[in-house]
């Protein structure tokens, strides 16, 4: 059955792949989203096996690398982490293929997106089970290409391949790092197998530790999208709707929170790799917060939401609040991928209008999207008793419960992330669904409430976004839970306390926080929207630097263009220039030279030859006599070497014979 | 066996005009002729009777394993490269475009072909087992005389009699230098037996009287092999000659000669004339070993002509040959007949393909260039390239070499004969010394003996040299495979071209079967090499500890 999970996504893909032809679009919804819900149905079984029943699994397929001091094996690890991860990865890709056979199903070329999806799951599934390094690097590297391949997927726009291209540089970054960290750990250990670094960890020096945390930390920061390397991330939103809700918000950008939860035995013993974390996922947080408030287009505003929370995840992995990441993690999958997806309704009800400038007035139109949406934004803002809420409020509140300045520093920071939050939610809310109808009458003409086949997934999707924090919390985050037996590990200096240490004010405030700004926010669209104009000139240039992502783009395609440009000079002066001169060019252009130069001694002129023989041979027996003086070939030498030089000969060269 | 049969041609050629024996007839008797004398040379290779030599004809000759084996394989290649003379058209119909097929079968000139060239053998197989200085120098001369004879063959042709004399004059110059030396070394021992020089020798006195003259001996052989202070004349001579004469020219001698030169060194004992702990002939043939290996390698760079590369490159094998004998071991000889062995099956191969193409060459444009251009009378037509409408085509006859460039841009090679081109490339390869080639075991052995002897210069030399003419190697197959007909020209020529080339381009069966068979010996090497590396050993030992 582990193993069925496994290959069932890779069967899906070459079926609907390599078989396109043969099984036709129809044919390849069929068997893909058959495929996806047997492997959920296994899936759960896993979770009640392992996670409930609590006993681990692991699998070796067999010996994968067998050299002298490296072996690697095809092995597969079955642990509380890998089966609370499947649940949403195979959970939301079974909702999403579902989705995606009524949301592609005017597209050419279906059953290419179908053998991609599914491949992505299945890279997926080996990254979140691999029980060595390198299969999850398999993983890592195979959902990077399916990420590259699906943004691409309308290949001929030009916007998507460029996005496509951002997306995979951005990701080399982080797989440069990745990959250092993971020569560090076989240079350290000798093994590329979790169990035999975790078991070692804590003999390693803490420094070698700090410096393979900040190695898979720049790989996870570009996977998960992080300050600095998140721009692909928003970029991202270039390709299909389903696919931004399953690889760009449920599933694949987790990958590098994911990275951290499994390698938390060695994690918790770099104090320095924590703090850096705390600080980089807050900052992350805050930046994609306020970014996501000036954006106009609804599948950005939400891409910046998850670049937020992913930053929250970072903060709670800072905090070696393992637990708590992964439980925000699963509920994030859920109400991100509604939100996403209600969204992909919406915009496919309005000819694949993506400005909220242009929305407004769809309450009447789309009651049913209204609710989804409404539902998925609620989550994400953790009003109480929602899913976000069980999770989030636990990662603000064990921010303060850290009792430190970095701890300080996170909790303001990701409150105001949080208020932030709430605005954008409640903005594009209100612009999509609430204001009048500011988009062209023929957006309007067709619009029609998703098919059945769409509703499905959005439904169960909303049901797991109500319920699900209240149904998983005792297991994930509750007191001594046993629901993780070994999976995942905190440090016992690490232990925070915060449910019954921190005040009830700082409890509550991220939470006032969050209905003050959505308050603030309603009330200035409903009643002060005609002052929107009037301040954004008053802070142009304030909203050109929200609105602009905070230039990071510029930037980089500044410093992209100088090194290209620097590129061009060292390639034109260096390789085509002085290496070519020195090497192939001017190499043979000498070696041609001067074998004319010795060539012109070939006259064609009989006693010159007899007159060169006879000096070759007077030579050789003037220097067999000379033998014990060597000066003789000194003089011997220079004469060979004069003579080819010299001008007589060259003008008989061309003598005739 | 090799004098009865030269009798009877001799005695059987007046009588061809009566009988009407083709010239194709006598060629293949010639072929037998060898052949079984190969075998009976190999019959006589006895490892036990023969090991330590047996005199005969009063102690003039002296057979041993070595002379028997080098006797057996002369004898063997050729008759190999007679294969080359069979299919071949005579030079008559270049000259006078009219000629028939039936006059060109009964040319008097193709039926000495095969004569000349069994005398030049017998000169050759008396060479590697004579032991008199006497001896020596007539079995010399007597595979000298024809093929100077065979190099102005075609006397209507200006390069070739050009060659021709060159060669003669050069052969000359190298006689005389022979002689000096022998005489010099009867006026101070009173004998013309090598092994008396040996002895004397190895009295122990009288070294520097001994010297010069040996030396002088030694060099005479080198100039006529040609290694490379003494190499000028040697592009020229394959220049201008026919493509036939050429291979005959660059294989058969140079076997026949480095034998003798082997032995020699055996036999006078010279490898062990010392002075100030240094074998002097060790040094002069290592000196001659760099300069070939240098000199053929960086002129080769320089040529366009196809047959002065190759001139050039065989120079550079000499250079890796000389290597071998300079080292005077045991695994130096080894290495020394190997890459000798190696030598002559790739550039057998190579003179195949080459006359091939110049056959297909000639009758492209010996046949079907009367309706293109008749060649202007008064101009040599062996020499002139025309124009034709912008195209420049050089007039290639067999008397003329091939122009790297011009000719073999007709329709790129590889095109008109895949086939062809492939074992031509795979020729060049293994010469250029290619890995699973049979040429890269030559230069494999010959580099790591030397290396054991410690000479790490000359190897560090060699392995660069091997890199310049793996240059040149490649610059034919590029011509070879990659270009095309550059020429623009009317369309209703192109078609003529296109047709000729296209209907001529098959070789005659008997070459193609040498062809394929050569170049499936260079490339399958690899995997059965024992027989050869085994027996190769055999002699080494036997030459050595017997």
């Amino acid at each position: 059955m582990y193993l069925a999970i496994i290959a069932l996504p890779l069967l899906a893909s070459i079926a609907s792949g390599v078989l396109g032809r043969k099984v036709g679009s129809s044919g390849s919804h069929l068997i893909s989203c058959l495929a996806m819900v047997v492997s959920t149905a296994g899936a759960l079984l896993c979770l009640y096996e392992v996670a409930l029943a609590g006993s681990p699994v692991s699998v070796t397929l067999g010996s994968w690398v067998d050299s002298e001091n490296l072996q690697v094996t095809w092995g597969f690890l079955f642990d509380t982490l890998t089966v609370s991860m499947l649940i949403p990865v195979l959970f939301v890709s079974a909702l999403v293929h579902l989705y995606s056979v009524g949301y592609m199903a005017a597209e050419p070329h279906q059953q290419r997106f179908f053998a991609y999806l599914s491949l992505f799951t299945l890279f997926m599934e080996l990254l979140v089970s691999g029980d060595n390094f390198l299969v999850m690097f398999i993983g890592w590297e195979g959902v990077g290409v399916c990420s590259y391949l699906l943004i691409s997927y309308w290949f001929t726009r030009v916007q998507a391949t460029k996005s496509a291209l951002q997306a995979i540089i951005m990701n080399r970054i982080g797989d440069w790092g990745l990959m250092l960290a993971l020569f560090g750990i076989f240079w350290v250990t000798g093994s590329l197998e979790f169990s035999t670094l975790f078991t070692i960890a804590p003999l390693i020096d803490p420094g070698v530790i700090s410096l393979i945390g900040i190695g898979l930390l720049v790989g996870a920061m570009a996977k998960s999208a992080q300050i600095g390397l998140h721009t692909w991330l928003p970029q991202a939103m270039e390709g299909p709707t389903p696919v931004s809700a399953l690889l760009h918000a449920a599933t694949m950008v987790v990958a590098g929170v994911f990275l951290f939860l499994r390698v938390s035995p060695l994690l918790e013993l770099s104090d320095s790799a924590l703090l850096l974390l705390i600080w980089i996922g807050s900052v992350t947080a805050l930046m994609a917060g306020s970014t996501g408030l000036f954006q106009n287009d609804l599948k950005r505003v939400i891409a910046y939401s998850t670049c937020s929370q992913l930053g929250m995840l970072m903060v709670a992995c800072g905090l070696s609040q393992y637990n708590s990441a992964l439980f925000h993690l699963v509920n994030h999958a859920f109400f991100k991928a509604l939100l996403f997806l209600s969204a992909g309704a919406v915009i496919h009800a309005l000819q694949d209008e993506q400005d909220l400038r242009k929305y407004g007035g769809l309450l009447s139109l789309l009651p049913f999207c209204y609710i989804l949406m409404l539902i998925g934004s609620f989550s994400l803002m953790a009003l109480p008793f929602l899913t976000g809420f069980y999770s989030k409020e636990l990662i603000l509140s064990s921010t303060y419960g850290h009792y430190s300045f970095s701890g300080a520093g996170a909790y303001w920071l990701s409150t105001v992330a949080a208020a932030f939050t709430a605005g954008y939610s409640i903005r594009s809310l209100y612009l999509s669904f609430l204001t009048k109808p500011n988009g062209p009458k023929v957006n309007y003409m067709g619009t029609h409430e998703p098919s059945l086949v769409m509703a499905l997934p959005l439904f169960i999707l909303a049901v797991f976004s109500l319920f699900f924090g209240f149904i998983g919390q005792e297991a994930f985050i509750g007191v001594g839970s046993g629901f993780f037996t070994n999976a995942l590990f905190q440090h016992p200096n690490h232990v925070i306390e915060a449910e019954f240490t921190v005040p009830l004010a700082y409890k509550l405030f991220p939470l006032i926080a969050t209905i003050l700004s959505s308050s603030l926010l309603i009330l200035f669209y409903t009643y002060f929207s005609h002052y929107a104009t009037w301040l954004k000139d008053l802070w142009r240039g304030l909203y050109v630097f929200f609105n602009q992502r905070y230039h990071f783009d510029s930037l980089y395609s500044f410093i992209g263009y100088k090194i290209i440009a620097l590129g061009y000079i060292t390639g034109k002066s260096i390789d085509k220039g002085v290496l070519e001169l020195l090497g192939p060019f001017g190499l043979s252009k000498m070696v041609t030279s001067f074998s004319l130069r010795i060539a012109s001694l070939d006259t064609g002129y009989i006693p010159h030859y007899a007159i060169l023989i006879l000096l070759g041979l007077i030579g050789f027996i003037y220097f067999v006599v000379s033998m014990p003086d060597p000066k003789a070939l000194i003089l011997i030498l220079g004469f060979t070497l004069i003579l080819p030089y010299s001008p007589s000969l060259d003008d008989t060269q061309n003598s005739p014979s | 066996m090799v004098i009865l049969s030269i009798l009877l041609l001799a005695a059987a050629l007046p009588f061809s005009s009566v009988f009407y024996f083709s010239s194709i007839v006598i060629n293949r008797v010639a072929i037998l002729v060898l052949l079984l004398s190969s075998l009976l040379a190999f019959n006589t290779l006895l490892l036990e009777p023969l090991g330590v030599g047996v005199g005969i004809y009063g102690g003039v000759c002296l057979v041993s394993v070595i002379s028997q084996a080098f006797d057996c394989f002369i004898l063997a290649s050729g008759s190999l490269l007679l294969v080359l003379a069979t299919g071949i058209l005579p030079m008559k119909s270049l000259y006078y475009w009219s000629s028939t097929r039936e006059e060109i079968t009964h040319d008097p000139l193709s039926k000495l072909i095969p004569l000349i060239l069994l005398l030049s053998t017998l000169g050759m197989s008396c060479l590697v087992t004579s032991s008199d200085l006497v001896t020596v120098y007539l079995s010399i001369e007597l595979q000298s005389l024809p093929l100077y004879i065979l190099a102005c063959l075609y006397r209507d042709s200006e390069p070739a009699t050009s060659a021709a004399l060159k060669y003669f004059l050069i052969g000359a110059l190298s006689s005389c230098l022979f002689l000096l030396g022998s005489s010099l070394l009867y006026a101070l021992s009173g004998l013309t037996s090598l092994e008396g020089v040996y002895l004397v020798s190895s009295l122990g006195v009288g070294y520097s009287g001994f010297l010069i003259p040996v030396l002088f001996i030694g060099l005479a052989v080198l100039i006529k092999l040609p290694a490379a202070p003494f190499h000028y004349w040697a592009p020229d001579v394959y220049d201008g000659v026919p493509t036939l004469v050429t291979s005959w020219l660059a294989i058969m001698p140079k076997i026949a000669l480095l034998a003798f030169l082997l032995l020699y060194q055996g036999l006078s004992q010279i490898g062990g004339i010392v002075v100030t702990e240094q074998s002097v002939w060790g040094f002069i043939l290592l000196g001659s070993a760099l300069l070939s290996l240098v000199l053929g390698a960086l002129l080769g760079v320089a040529q366009y002509r196809i047959k002065r590369m190759v001139a050039y490159s065989t120079i550079s094998h000499l250079g890796f040959l000389l290597l071998a004998l300079g080292l005077v071991t045991p695994q130096g000889l080894e290495a020394y007949l190997f890459y000798l062995f190696q030598y002559v099956v790739t550039s057998s191969n190579l003179f195949f393909v080459l006359l091939v193409y110049s056959n297909q060459v000639l009758e492209t444009w010996g046949d079907s260039t009367v309706f293109l251009e008749q060649p202007k009378p008064e101009k040599d037509p062996s020499e002139e390239s025309y124009w034709l409408e912008g195209l420049s085509v050089m007039r290639t006859p067999t008397t003329k070499p091939l122009l790297i460039s011009s000719e073999y841009n007709r329709i790129s090679c590889f095109h008109s004969n895949p086939v062809l081109a492939l074992s031509f490339a795979i020729c060049l390869f293994s010469m250029a010394g290619i890995p699973p080639l049979i040429g890269f075991f030559g230069k494999l052995l010959v580099l790591t003996t030397a290396l054991d002897s410690g000479y790490y210069f000359l190897v560090f030399i060699a392995i660069l040299v091997s890199v310049i003419t793996t240059g040149f190697y490649l610059r034919v197959i590029r011509v070879l495979f990659f270009d095309s007909i550059h020429f623009e020209i009317s369309r209703s020529t192109e078609m003529i071209l296109r047709r000729a080339v296209l209907s001529e381009s098959d070789p005659k069966p008997l070459h193609s079967m040498v062809i394929a068979t050569l170049s499936l010996i260079i490339i399958l090497f690899l995997a059965y090499p024992y027989p050869s590396l085994n027996s190769l050993h055999l002699i080494a030992l036997s030459f050595y500890f017997w």
